[in-house]
């Protein structure tokens, strides 16, 4: 999994070095997101480039963790891999245990299990389930 | 939480928006080829992912994912590639009886009294529709379908959970179930940018779709670049 982990991100900064800097936007944007996947031939391909801020999920990391980044990175300058900052910067982050992806961001789009339940169990299912939106209202009906 | 996080800017610059539009990196990246000296990618045809821009897209387009309820332009005849064939050829999602998977929307649809869908307008998008059709054809049979910025990820549950789509019903169903692509849809008239904008800021909608391919999720890697240099990527899968 390390010598896995240490040639993806060479691969992702050669590729970065060789086809994208120098041809997204003219490089003249200086900060931005990219997405790349590395096939199982290790070889990768551009899928698609972000906004850089809050709009683009930050995933793996927190905002505050790639700004504190950013701000130790020394400017306009491509790490060599002579460069001592290069074992360090930039940094690939991986999950390698279970439990180390808590939410899924596109949790939220899904519909409720009640919505399927509803539309797929028998036909009275809809009319159970009005029965049951009704109990609340007219419970506070009574206590007024 | 910290001070970093008022680094970030409220709004997005609009130089950078821009970039990031599908139409503006993708005839750069898709042409790299052979003057690329890189010996990773000399060999290759294309650097990216196959792909089609749907330009000067109806003007109904917008106005059709805009509008209440799910149902299909006419035209865009089966309803999703996942139903069974025998749903072939029926017109609209609320007339797909048989549909497996039961979503909730349809239901409604179907609950409604009959009134409610004399007066639900059908839109015919039939040119973006055949247009749509070649583009599937030209790709290869199964396509995965983006407007300027986003892929309608949050919609796929109403798609088998996937992003494949083989018919333009398909395309249809998850750019309108979508919230993200409804937010590409309304950008360009009420997002406000930071630093210097020209005046007119319209964004012209595009339909973007891309040659489907089977990617692992744990491969797809997200990669920050700051002040030019790459600094620090990890897996988009989560």
């Amino acid at each position: 999994m390390r010598n896995d982990k240490s040639r993806i991100r060479d691969i992702i900064i050669q590729f970065y070095a060789d086809v994208v800097k120098n041809n997204f936007a003219s490089s003249l944007i200086s900060d931005y997101v990219f997405d790349i996947y590395v096939d199982r031939n290790e070889v990768p391909w551009l899928l698609d480039f972000n906004v850089w801020g809050r709009w683009t999920e930050s995933l793996l990391y927190t905002w505050d963790e790639i700004l504190q980044m950013k701000e130790n990175l020394p400017s306009h300058t491509v790490l060599s891999s002579e460069s001592s900052e290069y074992n360090l910067y930039p940094e690939l982050r991986i999950v390698d245990s279970p439990t180390g992806i808590l939410s899924d961001p596109l949790s939220t789009y899904r519909a409720p299990i009640d919505a399927v339940d509803l539309a797929t169990k028998e036909s009275n299912s809809f009319e159970n389930f009005m029965n049951l939106c009704k109990k609340p209202s007219q419970l506070r009906y009574d206590v007024e | 939480m910290s001070l970093h996080q008022n680094l970030l800017p409220e709004n997005p610059e609009y130089s950078q928006v821009m970039a990031c539009q599908f139409s503006s990196w993708y005839p750069t990246f898709s042409n790299l080829k052979a003057d690329s000296k890189v010996s990773t990618t000399s060999s290759r045809k294309c650097v990216t992912i196959k792909s089609i821009v749907i330009k000067n897209l109806s003007p109904d387009f917008v106005p059709y994912v805009l509008s209440d309820g799910m149902i299909l332009p006419l035209g865009a005849t089966k309803v999703s590639s996942f139903l069974p064939q025998d749903c072939e050829g029926h017109e609209t999602w609320s007339s797909s009886s048989s549909d497996s998977e039961g979503d909730e929307g349809q239901k409604h649809d179907d609950d409604e009294p009959d009134s409610m869908s004399e007066h639900t307008t059908r839109f015919d998008l039939a040119d973006l529709t055949k247009q749509i059709t070649d583009g599937i054809a030209s790709l290869g049979g199964s396509v995965f379908p983006k407007l300027n910025w986003s892929a309608p990820r949050d919609a796929a549950w109403m798609n088998n959970g996937s992003l494949r789509c083989e018919t333009p019903g398909d395309v249809y169903l998850l750019i309108k179930s979508s919230d993200f692509c409804l937010h590409d849809i309304l950008y360009g008239t009420s997002q406000s940018f930071n630093g210097s904008s020209p005046g007119n800021t319209h964004v012209t909608h595009e339909l973007v779709l891309r040659q489907w391919c089977n990617l692992w999720p744990s491969m797809e890697f997200r990669c920050f670049v700051a002040n030019y240099n790459i600094s620090e990527s990890h897996p988009l899968d989560l």
